[in-house]
C-alpha cells in the first residue's frame, strides 16, 4: 500500500536555528517505509522536445533542512526539471517523488509543497489578494491566511491592485506569497531573482535565508551563480540537461580550475613581481603595492615572499573562484544564453526566455 | 485523530467548484461578456419583431412570441465565450501551473471548471431571459396586447437556459482542445459560419445534425428545419460531452508549459 498521510513538523518560527529539526512522523499503512531523508528524489529523469534533449537521465536528492542551488546556463534544463518534480511536465523515462510519492498523488500539496514558477503571478485583471484566494480556496485553506502570507513578501500595500499593474519583483514576491500559503516544508524556487533589481535580490537572499532558517528545504534553480551563493548550502550544477556536479559551494570552489586570481598586496613589488613570474606565474600590476597573479595558488605565494624575505601585506583569491568552476563546468561559456535548448518546451520556450534575458 | 483524518482528505470537488467560481467572479471578463450577451439578445430581439412585422407574423401569437423571445439564447456565443476564456485563459495568462500546483489531479480541476461555468452559463440565461421578457412585457403593454401563451414562453427561455449553460461548458471543452483563447474563439466563429452556411447547402437532410443547429432545436424559431426539442437537447448534449471528454485528455496528458 502506500502513505496515506505524511506530515511534517519543524521548530517553531523565530526559535533558535542553530539546529533546525525536522519531525518527520509519516503515517505508513501495512507498507515500508518510503519517505527517508530527502524531500525530492529524482532517478533517471529525462525528457525530450522533439529531437532536442532537455534533460538527460538526471538523478539527484534533495535532503531536509538543506538549501539545495540548481544551477546552469539557461537552456540547460532547469525549468523542464523543476516541472517535472511538480508533475507539471511527463518525463520521457525516470521518476520523481515529493515526500515519497509522485506529485500528482499528495493530497494537500500546497501544505506539503510551495513553488515559484516563471508566470505564478495570476491573471493580469486579478487583484494581487483575489489570486491568493483562489489559490487558499483550491488548497482548502483558510482565507485569513491570504493577509498573513501578503504581510510575509511585505505585499499588503498592495493587496488591492491589479497583478497586471506590478512590477516583475512584485510579481514574483505574489508568486512566493502563493507558494508560502500553505506553510510548507519544502519549497521549490525556479528562478525567483529573475527580473529582480538589486534590491529586489537581497531581499530575496535575506528571505530565502530566513526561510531556510525555519528549517524548510528550499530548492531553487538559477542561471547566475552569486545570486545562490549566499543562501544554498549546497549546488547542483546542470548542463546540456545532465547533471556536471554535486557538491556543497565550499567543495565546490575547492575544485575550481588553476585559473583562479590571487590578489597580492606588498611592501616591495618589483622582486616579488619577477619571482612569480619565474614560477610560471601570469602578473599583472593593479596600483601602486598590489599585483594580481594567475597560475598560482595563495600557499605558493606565501612561501615565496617567506623565503625571499618579502612582507606580504595581503595574500588572497578574488571571489570569483565558485565562478570559475561554475563556468567551467558549464563548458567555460560566459554567457551561454540561447543554445538551441528549449528549457520550457516549444510552447514555452519563447515566454521563459524573454523574462531571464 | 480526526482532524488528521480532515487535514488528508483531498478538497472536495463543490470547494473547488466554489474556488473556480471566485476566479470567474474576480475579473472584469465576465460582467463584460455578460452586458455584450444581453446587449445582443436585446439588438437580435429588435430583429425579430421587424422580421415578424415584414413577415406579418401576428406578434401576439405562438409564432411571433417564438421569433421574438428566442432571441434570448443569441447570449450563447458570450456564455461559450466565458467557457473558453476560463480555461484557454489559463494557458494564455501562465496561471495553469499554479492550478495545477493546488490540484494536481487534473481531472477534479477540469470538472471544476465544467461545474462552475455551466452555473454562470445558466445565469447569462437568466439574464438575457429577464432582460428579453422585460422589454418584451412593456413593449407588449405598448402595444395594448397581454402575455399570452405562457407555456410556449417559459418552454423557449428554459431552452434558452439549458443552451447558454450547455454552450458555456462547451467551452471549457475548446478551450482545453485549443489552448489558445483567440484560435479558440475563432474556431467557433468560424465553423458556425461554415455550418450555417457551406456545409448546410452540402448535405440539407443532415444538417439538422450539426453542433449549431441541434442547439437552436432548444429555441425554435418558427419554420426552422430543426429537430424536436427533446432531440435537440440529446445531440447538442452529446456534442457537449464529446468535447469534454476531448478536453479532459487533453488536459489531462499535455504538459503544462512555462
Amino acid at each position: 500500500m502506500s502513505i496515506l498521510g505524511t506530515r511534517l513538523r519543524r521548530s517553531r518560527r523565530g526559535a533558535p536555528t542553530g539546529s533546525p529539526e525536522i519531525f518527520l512522523i509519516v503515517r505508513i499503512y501495512g507498507c515500508q517505509s518510503m519517505a527517508g531523508d530527502s524531500a525530492v528524489v529524482a532517478r533517471g529523469l529525462t525528457k525530450s522536445y522533439g529531437s532536442a534533449r532537455a534533460v538527460n537521465d538526471l538523478s539527484f536528492d534533495v535532503p531536509f533542512g538543506s538549501v539545495t542551488g540548481f544551477l546552469g546556463p539557461n537552456g540547460a534544463g532547469k525549468t523542464t526539471t523543476v516541472r517535472m518534480i511538480l508533475g507539471l511536465v511527463r518525463p520521457d523515462s525516470g521518476t520523481v517523488t515529493v515526500f515519497g510519492q509522485p506529485y500528482r498523488r499528495l493530497v494537500r500539496p500546497a501544505e506539503l509543497v510551495g513553488a515559484l514558477l516563471d508566470g505564478s503571478g495570476g491573471h493580469p485583471w486579478r487583484r494581487a489578494r483575489d489570486h491568493l484566494r483562489i489559490l487558499a480556496a483550491m488548497a482548502g485553506l483558510e482565507a485569513s491566511r491570504v493577509d498573513e502570507v501578503l504581510d510575509l513578501v511585505d505585499l499588503r500595500y498592495a493587496a488591492a491592485r491589479r497583478v497586471g499593474k506590478f512590477s516583475l519583483g512584485m510579481r514574483q514576491r505574489l508568486g512566493i506569497a502563493g507558494a508560502l500559503l500553505g506553510d510548507p516544508p519544502l519549497l521549490i524556487l525556479d528562478e525567483p531573482a529573475n527580473g529582480l533589481d538589486p534590491a529586489g535580490i537581497r531581499w530575496l537572499r535575506g528571505f530565502l535565508r530566513a526561510l531556510a532558517d525555519e528549517g524548510r528545504a528550499i530548492f531553487v534553480s538559477s542561471h547566475i551563480l552569486m545570486e545562490i551563493t549566499q543562501v544554498a548550502d549546497r549546488a547542483l550544477i546542470i548542463n546540456r540537461g545532465a547533471l556536471v556536479a554535486e557538491s556543497s559551494l565550499d567543495q565546490l570552489a575547492g575544485t575550481a580550475p588553476p585559473a583562479v586570481r590571487i590578489r597580492i598586496r606588498t611592501a616591495d613589488m618589483a622582486p616579488l613581481h619577477t619571482l612569480l613570474e619565474g614560477n610560471g606565474a601570469t602578473v599583472e600590476r593593479l596600483g601602486e603595492d598590489q599585483l594580481r597573479a594567475i597560475g598560482t595558488t595563495t600557499a605558493d605565494v606565501g612561501w615565496l615572499a617567506a623565503r625571499h624575505q618579502i612582507p606580504l601585506l595581503e595574500n588572497s583569491t578574488e571571489p570569483s573562484n565558485l565562478e570559475a568552476a561554475f563556468f567551467e563546468l558549464t563548458d567555460g561559456k560566459r554567457d551561454p544564453g540561447r543554445d538551441g535548448k528549449p528549457d520550457a518546451g516549444p510552447e514555452g520556450a519563447g515566454a521563459h526566455e524573454e523574462v531571464s534575458s | 485523530m480526526t482532524r488528521w483524518a480532515d487535514a488528508h482528505r483531498r478538497v472536495s470537488l463543490s470547494q473547488l467548484a466554489a474556488a473556480e467560481v471566485l476566479r470567474i467572479c474576480t475579473t472584469p471578463v465576465v460582467w463584460i461578456l455578460l452586458i455584450g450577451g444581453v446587449a445582443l439578445a436585446i439588438l437580435t430581439m429588435a430583429t425579430g419583431i421587424s422580421t415578424a412585422e415584414e413577415a406579418s407574423i401576428p406578434l401576439v401569437s405562438r409564432d411571433g412570441l417564438r421569433l421574438v423571445f428566442a432571441s434570448a439564447v443569441s447570449a450563447w456565443i458570450f456564455s461559450m465565450a466565458l467557457g473558453v476564456l476560463g480555461m484557454a485563459g489559463e494557458y494564455r495568462h501562465r496561471t495553469a501551473s499554479a492550478t495545477f500546483l493546488a490540484e494536481p489531479l487534473r481531472w477534479r480541476v477540469f470538472v471544476a471548471k465544467v461545474m462552475a461555468h455551466g452555473l454562470f452559463g445558466l445565469v447569462f440565461g437568466l439574464v438575457t431571459g429577464a432582460a428579453t421578457l422585460g422589454i418584451g412585457w412593456v413593449w407588449l403593454r405598448a402595444l395594448g396586447a397581454r402575455l399570452a401563451f405562457a407555456r410556449d414562453l417559459w418552454l423557449i427561455l428554459g431552452g434558452a437556459l439549458i443552451a447558454t449553460a450547455l454552450y458555456a461548458m462547451l467551452g471549457v471543452g475548446i478551450g482545453a482542445l485549443v489552448r489558445s483563447q483567440v484560435g479558440a474563439v475563432a474556431a467557433v466563429l468560424g465553423w458556425s459560419l461554415i455550418e450555417a452556411s457551406i456545409l448546410a447547402n452540402l448535405w440539407p437532410e443532415g444538417q439538422r445534425y450539426f453542433p449549431n443547429a441541434a442547439a437552436s432545436a432548444l429555441t425554435p424559431t418558427p419554420g426552422a428545419d430543426v429537430l424536436s426539442v427533446g432531440m435537440g437537447e440529446l445531440v447538442f448534449g452529446g456534442y457537449v460531452l464529446a468535447f469534454l471528454l476531448l478536453g479532459l485528455q487533453s488536459v489531462r496528458r499535455r504538459d503544462v508549459p512555462g
